[in-house]
């Protein structure tokens, strides 16, 4: 093997090591010195509401929230909502979910399989199949409700029947609100004719 | 201050379920009571409580919800207090649950058969049945012959 051939191959060995190695560099520094990424808008999602849809396994649909003048949160959201064709900031509704947080704490949660909500009147009336959740574990079934967003107040515009605590209860008519002697207690009024069975 | 025993008002079963109907009623939940307003009837087993106003006190429990017991039920104007031996009228009637005792008061008039019993005060054991008249008491007995 000719001297010449030494030389080339003692290249080709350096280029062996040198490329590779010169490689490694600029791959290294291509991620080191990457720009990071740019700063984008924050998610619009809160984290809470994240994990209340999860749980719900409600669409993301806008919900509609408002605090009331005595410091109760009415809050209403639905699967489907599709504004009414004449009446402006009239919305219809189906599988709504409503929910009321009293200033004495107690919550209200209620289902129902179709809605209307009025924010010119500000008022909510649900329909069909209305349930009633309290946090003091009464149920009550009926079958049109009116709910306020200005103020604590909920009535229904037919008869309930409940079970809970007290026992199994029916009534002609519910409302619901702010004692006005005590602004910091809610008060359920039962009309209409009461029926009431207690086991104790 | 003489006192009248009567055996009628034995709360034959305190567990039955007891049903409440009136006009209308009144939640205030945190307050753990429930008041009872207008044509008031209250059923247990075969003893039936009328008013027009009553007021159920519940137990409140530690953390402010409404128990499901009751500490007092107290009754107003026009309360009548019925079981198949007798009837009990007065101003006001206070039962315990815990103690199971009925207190009525003011204008008492107790009626068992023909005969009837006025007094300030009746206190009735529903254990034993036992009521006791107290508070210038006045009995009147009704001849049998007489019946009106």
């Amino acid at each position: 093997m000719s001297t010449h051939g030494n030389t080339y191959s003692r290249l080709v060995v350096a280029a062996k090591i040198l490329l590779p190695l010169g490689a490694i560099g600029l791959m290294s520094t291509l991620f080191l010195l990457a720009r990071t990424p740019p700063e984008g808008e924050a998610l619009r999602f809160a984290d809470d509401s994240v994990s209340e849809l999860a749980d719900q396994q409600r669409l993301g649909s806008p919900v509609h929230a408002s605090v009331t003048a005595d410091g109760a949160e009415v809050k209403i959201t639905a699967k489907a909502l599709l504004p009414d064709e004449d009446l402006p900031r009239v919305t219809h509704g189906t599988d709504l979910f409503a929910e009321l947080l009293t200033q004495d704490a107690q919550t209200y949660e209620i289902t129902s399989r179709t809605g209307v909500m009025d924010d010119i009147n500000m008022v909510s009336r649900l329909t069909e199949d209305v349930l009633i959740l309290t946090s003091d574990g009464y149920r009550i079934r009926t079958d049109a409700l009116e709910l306020r967003s200005d103020l604590t107040y909920m009535r229904t515009l037919t008869p309930i029947s409940a079970d809970g605590p007290l026992g199994t209860l029916d009534a002609g008519r519910m409302e619901v609100f702010t004692d006005p002697e005590d602004d910091t207690r809610t008060r359920m009024l039962f009309t209409g004719g009461v029926r009431l069975v207690y086991i104790p | 201050q003489t006192s009248v025993a009567t055996g009628g008002f034995r709360n034959a079963d305190p567990d039955a379920p007891v049903e409440v109907t009136s006009d209308q009623l009144d939640l205030t939940r945190d307050a753990g009571t429930a008041l009872f307003t207008g044509n008031v009837v209250a059923v247990q087993g075969d003893m039936r409580l009328s008013a027009q106003w009553v007021l159920v006190e519940y137990v409140v429990l530690e953390d402010g919800s409404l128990g499901s017991d009751i500490k007092t039920i107290t009754a107003r104007d026009d309360v009548l207090l019925v079981t198949p031996e007798e009837a009990a009228e007065g101003d006001e009637a206070i039962y315990t649950p815990l103690t199971n005792e009925v207190v009525m008061t003011g204008n008492v008039l107790l009626t068992q058969g023909a005969n009837t019993v006025a007094g300030e005060r009746l206190v009735v054991d529903l254990e034993t049945g036992i009521g006791q008249v107290a508070g210038r008491v006045r009995t009147i007995l009704q001849p049998q012959d007489e019946q009106p």
